[in-house]
């Protein structure tokens, strides 16, 4: 799978503004997602942090 | 690891490693870190200009990450961005020819660094002294100085113009977000300009004149400066990023490895702009600065005495001093989050014991 990516990375490389763009938009989505992931991750802290606040106070 | 593209084999975990160091650094100062990837992948063993272009790939995609979740901690003010950022487009595209001409005149490599450390010596002269008087004060380091006050108070500029669709516009404006009650829009575009211009003459995102120069030039607060700095770095780090890999200058496996390690050091680096204060981060900044400064003058030595050892040490000294900063940090983050803890922990057993009661 890594070994495929890589090869068509190198293919792609041969077109400058195709490599650019793909660059370019990679990062940004790559970017993104990484974002919403952490984003997902701080809710579920957050979550949890509540939870465990509610059940101190019921305590 | 093998990487292909740029020819040249890295261990995985030192890539991660600065990736980690570098991502705290910016989202806890809003810098991109270019000047500390590129330096960090030639002690790595990457080529020069592999090093230069995965670097600004590596500062827009740590850019967009800090700026979404500074955003969303309310630290981007995005009216002040938007602007400083129409006068950085110009002044960037001026720069390139001006840095044309400097390299087919073949002068380019000293002026360049001689202008850098110059830049880097004064900022972090004047950040870490600013830091160090004011150590103790209650007020220190709190924006909104004599200088601030003069230039949201400058008219420069028609006071309203027409645009298309939108009719006659004022041009003073409030930034309610950076704390300013009313500026001429003209004052962050020629900033940006200026900014815009040294930044892309010297192949770098501009965040370490920017950020300084919203805090102590226009009185931002320092968590909205870092945020709203970091929006402006996305911009020059995608113009820059583009052209390197037009060139096809670029390693995007060593930018993702990286990425991916430094999208855990910007959550925490963003995160402890929360807690510590602005004070800190500004001295800590100052620090940074200063020692880059340093940095880059040992290199500019070893190239004037053609030493190789001198060169070592300059990155060395760059990577080792951004290491730190880095752990104290997080060492920061850490304390406060365990003084947090310790708080709730006892306003719980407050809370609980009047109904044991």
């Amino acid at each position: 799978m890594f070994q495929a990516v890589l090869d068509s990375l190198v293919s792609l490389s041969g077109y400058p503004v195709l490599w650019a763009l793909a660059m370019v938009v990679g990062m940004a989505v790559t970017a993104a997602a990484l974002y919403l992931f952490w984003d997902l991750v701080w809710r579920g802290v957050s979550l949890l942090g509540r939870a465990g606040g509610a059940r101190r106070r019921r305590n | 690891m093998y990487f292909p593209i740029s020819d040249v084999t890295i261990s995985p975990l030192l890539l991660g490693l600065l990736g980690m160091i570098v991502g705290t650094m910016t989202g806890f100062f809003g810098v991109g870190g270019g000047f500390l990837i590129t330096g960090g992948l030639l002690v790595l063993g990457v080529p020069t200009i592999y090093a230069v272009g995965t670097g600004l790939l590596m500062v827009m995609g740590t850019a967009i990450a800090s700026t979404l979740r500074h955003r969303r901690l309310g630290n981007v003010d995005i009216r002040l961005a938007v602007l400083i950022v129409c006068g950085t487009v110009p002044g960037g595209l001026i720069a390139e020819r001006v840095n044309a001409m400097l390299h087919q005149s073949g002068i380019a490599g000293p002026v360049i660094g001689a202008v850098y450390f110059v830049l880097l010596l004064s900022l972090g002269v004047f950040m870490t002294a600013s830091w160090l008087r004011g150590l103790g004060r209650k007020d220190a380091g709190q924006p909104g100085g004599g200088m601030a006050r003069r230039l949201h108070e400058l008219r420069i500029g028609p006071s309203a113009i027409t645009l298309p669709g939108l009719g006659r516009v004022p041009t003073r404006m409030p930034f309610l977000r950076s704390e300013i009650s009313d500026m001429s829009v003209f004052v962050p575009m020629l900033a940006g300009f200026v900014i815009g211009f040294i930044a892309l003459l010297l192949g770098a995102g501009g965040g370490f004149i920017l950020m300084p120069f919203l805090v102590y030039g226009l009185g931002v607060p320092t968590v909205v400066a870092v945020g709203t700095d970091l929006f402006q770095i996305i911009i020059t780090g995608t113009l820059g990023a583009f052209l390197y890999s037009l060139g096809g200058n670029v390693d995007p496996v060593i930018a993702v490895i990286m990425f991916t390690s430094a999208s855990v050091g910007t959550q925490l680096g963003a995160l402890a702009t929360r807690f510590v204060e602005s004070t800190r981060i500004l001295g800590l900044f100052g620090v940074t600065v200063l020692t880059a400064g340093i940095a880059v003058g040992v290199r500019q030595l070893a190239l004037l005495l053609d030493s190789e050892l001198l060169a070592q040490i300059g990155q060395v000294l760059l990577l080792g001093a951004a290491g730190a900063v880095a752990v104290t940090i997080l060492l920061m983050l850490a304390v406060a989050l365990a003084k947090r803890a310790r708080r709730r922990n006892a306003g719980g057993m407050e809370s609980a014991a009047p109904s044991d009661d």
